[in-house]
């Protein structure tokens, strides 16, 4: 089964990791990758005075290289200003509704009117083997 | 919201004055309403409970009642369901809601969230999730508490139950049990233990004492000892977002079981996959957290100083120094006290005891310990094989003897990480400003993370320390989480 249709119905905050990796608008193109890279994430939220503007994802540098960006330009230009939100106290099935009508593979986690963390198509893999309880007894 | 937090009244055994003291305080103030968390009575019986609840009718602001070890003796907890409340409840207001539980095992003084009431409340965090204030109340305490002696009976799976807690999250969670008041920041949630209010069973001849907890944009706890009141003020909200730009210091390579030996509980594929992967890691230090051999046996020791050739500092684990292992692990492997440099002092612990899987520091280290505290490099940790806060997936079984004094020293002294490698399961949590990880097992075949064997990478950054798990075999990444540091 792709998805424990159980799981689907748990909330969202019961997955994520709490904390978000960002970056200024103005670094490059490389230095996004170097710290993607350095962070083991394939994705960033775009800062500007530490308030998230947008979002920028391995996806977004590749198409950027591709459309002929040179590494050295401003992420800012590749970075997707409509933020992709959910409240943390969505289901993963809601969650993965959102994800799906507007086609991306990151989705920022909302608490409280903040951004509290991030899932990603990568947490859903790693949920087919989460469990929180440890007992298959009754009592 | 305002509440009164009480605990552990012992009917009989009580002390009049402090008892009406108490109630007067609480009949006089603002309180919305109170908490006790268990141990209402002495021995369960049904002469108890009456006394109980005549003194308790004095009260006039509405109380919750979750049962203790006490209350549970000589079948207590029938007469606690029928006399005082039911044993699982949920308390709700407009804001807020109060979910209170039992960890009773009847005629047993350690306490267990069973495998139902953890469904249930599991379920009942969710029903209420979008609930501002979340409140959770049991009886045993759930992380270890200062000044209880030996400790060997915090909730039996606490370590999942934290983690259940975390991952819906609890705002505060209120214990009893220890007869002394202490109050931690775990992550997002404040975990407040009550002393006792009224029974003549005090620790280190202290005082009787209850809590008074303020809930706004602040946790705010009040202890109040009779003539003597100690506040501790939580903040709800915490930093959530972290800039990359932060100054990388340095990168720590955390292991632990690799349970080296000629049979098949080494998994040596999962070893030589993982030191691969530890050398393209760049590490500025690699650290052992104890049992490098599965058993301390010669030819363990032979195939470990072969196997082991990187420089690491190691903690002995109990499987190091049992059989021969006291006499073989300082002849292969260097045992240091220290490590500093201008970034980083270590202080590496031996918790082990020969032939006992009981892990004790003792209170000669606690002294050097707090010499260590005194050292000048920016950032400080503390290295020992075995636990100091409850592990997810596991069984309280790998708590240091001492667990209690020894956290409440490291936080006090603001050590800023603490490294075990107990369990066999990963785990990193923040308590108070030192941030305590566990590391699974890096090879043995016994482990328990669900993603299979793994080692830790520990970044330490300017701003904040960045904890991920590296699986053995394929060298894949889970993050483990991100906390700020104090500056």
């Amino acid at each position: 089964m792709f998805l424990d249709i159980e799981k689907a119905k748990y909330p969202i905050k019961q997955f994520i990791t709490r904390g978000i990796i960002g970056i200024d608008k103005n670094e490059t193109m490389k230095n996004a990758c170097k710290k993607m890279t350095e962070f083991g994430i394939s994705s960033l939220a775009v800062l500007e005075n530490e308030d998230i503007i947008g979002f920028l994802t391995k996806k977004d540098v590749i198409k950027g290289i591709a459309e002929g960006l040179s590494v050295n330009a401003k992420i800012n230009k590749i970075t997707s200003k409509n933020l992709v939100f959910c409240e943390s106290s969505v289901s993963i099935g809601e969650a993965l509704e959102i994800m799906a009508n507007f086609q991306v593979r990151h989705i920022l986690v909302k608490e409280k009117e903040e951004f509290i963390g991030i899932f990603s198509l990568k947490d859903i893999i790693d949920l087919q083997k989460f469990n929180l309880e440890t007992q298959i007894s009754s009592d | 919201m305002k509440i009164a937090h009480i605990s552990d009244t012992h009917f009989p055994q009580i002390i009049k004055e402090s008892f009406d003291r108490t109630i007067e305080k609480i009949n006089n103030s603002d309180i919305e309403f109170v908490i006790h968390t268990g141990d209402l009575v002495d021995r369960g019986y049904l002469r108890e409970y009456e006394e109980a609840i005549q003194s308790f009718s004095k009260l006039k602001k509405p109380i919750i009642f979750v049962p203790g070890n006490h209350d549970g003796k000589n079948v207590g907890l029938k007469l606690f369901e029928n006399l005082i409340c039911p044993l699982n409840g949920v308390k709700e207001g407009k804001d807020y809601v109060v979910i209170y539980l039992n960890s009773v095992i009847p005629d047993m003084n350690e306490g267990r969230i069973s495998n139902s009431s953890f469904l249930w409340l599991k379920e009942t965090l969710r029903g209420h999730i979008d609930k501002e204030i979340k409140i959770v109340c049991f009886h045993h305490h759930l992380v270890p508490v200062p000044n209880t002696g030996r400790e060997r009976n915090v909730l039996f799976n606490s370590g999942d139950i934290l983690d259940l807690l975390l991952k819906y999250g609890v705002n505060l969670v209120l214990n009893g049990h220890k007869h002394y008041p202490n109050v931690y920041k775990l992550e997002d949630l404040v975990i407040v233990n009550a002393g006792t209010m009224c029974s003549v069973k005090t620790r280190l001849g202290d005082k009787n004492s209850f809590n008074i907890i303020e809930i706004d944009d602040k946790i705010k706890v009040k202890t109040l000892r009779f003539g003597e009141i100690r506040e501790r003020e939580y903040e709800r909200k915490k930093e959530r977002i972290y800039n990359v730009n932060s100054e990388k210091l340095f990168r720590i390579v955390q292991i632990a079981g690799t349970f080296i030996d000629d049979s098949d509980i080494f998994n040596k594929k999962m070893f030589l996959n993982a030191f691969k992967k530890i050398s393209t890691l760049n590490p500025d230090f690699v650290v052992h957290c104890g049992d490098i051999v599965n058993e301390g046996l010669n030819k363990n020791y032979t195939l470990a100083a072969k196997y082991l050739k990187t420089p690491i500092f190691f903690v002995p684990g109990p499987r190091d120094i049992n059989y021969l292992g006291y006499s073989l692990f300082p002849k292969y492997f260097d045992f240091i006290e220290t490590h500093a440099t201008k970034k980083v002092a270590f202080k590496f612990l031996n918790s082990s005891q020969y032939d006992s899987n009981i892990g004790v520091i003792g209170r000669g280290e606690l002294d050097r310990i707090k010499q260590f505290s005194r050292n000048p490099s920016e950032f400080k940790a503390i290295v020992l094989h075995h636990n100091l806060l409850p592990i997810e997936n596991t069984r309280e079984k790998g708590l240091l003897e001492d667990a209690g004094d020894i956290l409440y020293e490291l936080t006090k002294l603001k050590i800023d990480l603490v490294l075990t490698g107990h369990s066999s399961h990963p785990s990193a949590r923040k308590i108070e400003n030192t941030l305590v990880v566990n590391a699974n097992s890096l090879s043995c075949k016994r482990q328990r993370s669900l993603f299979g064997n793994s080692f830790n990478i520990i970044d330490v950054y300017k701003d904040f320390i960045y904890v991920s798990e590296i699986q053995s075999l394929s060298g894949s990444r889970h993050v483990l989480g991100i906390w700020k540091r104090k500056i």
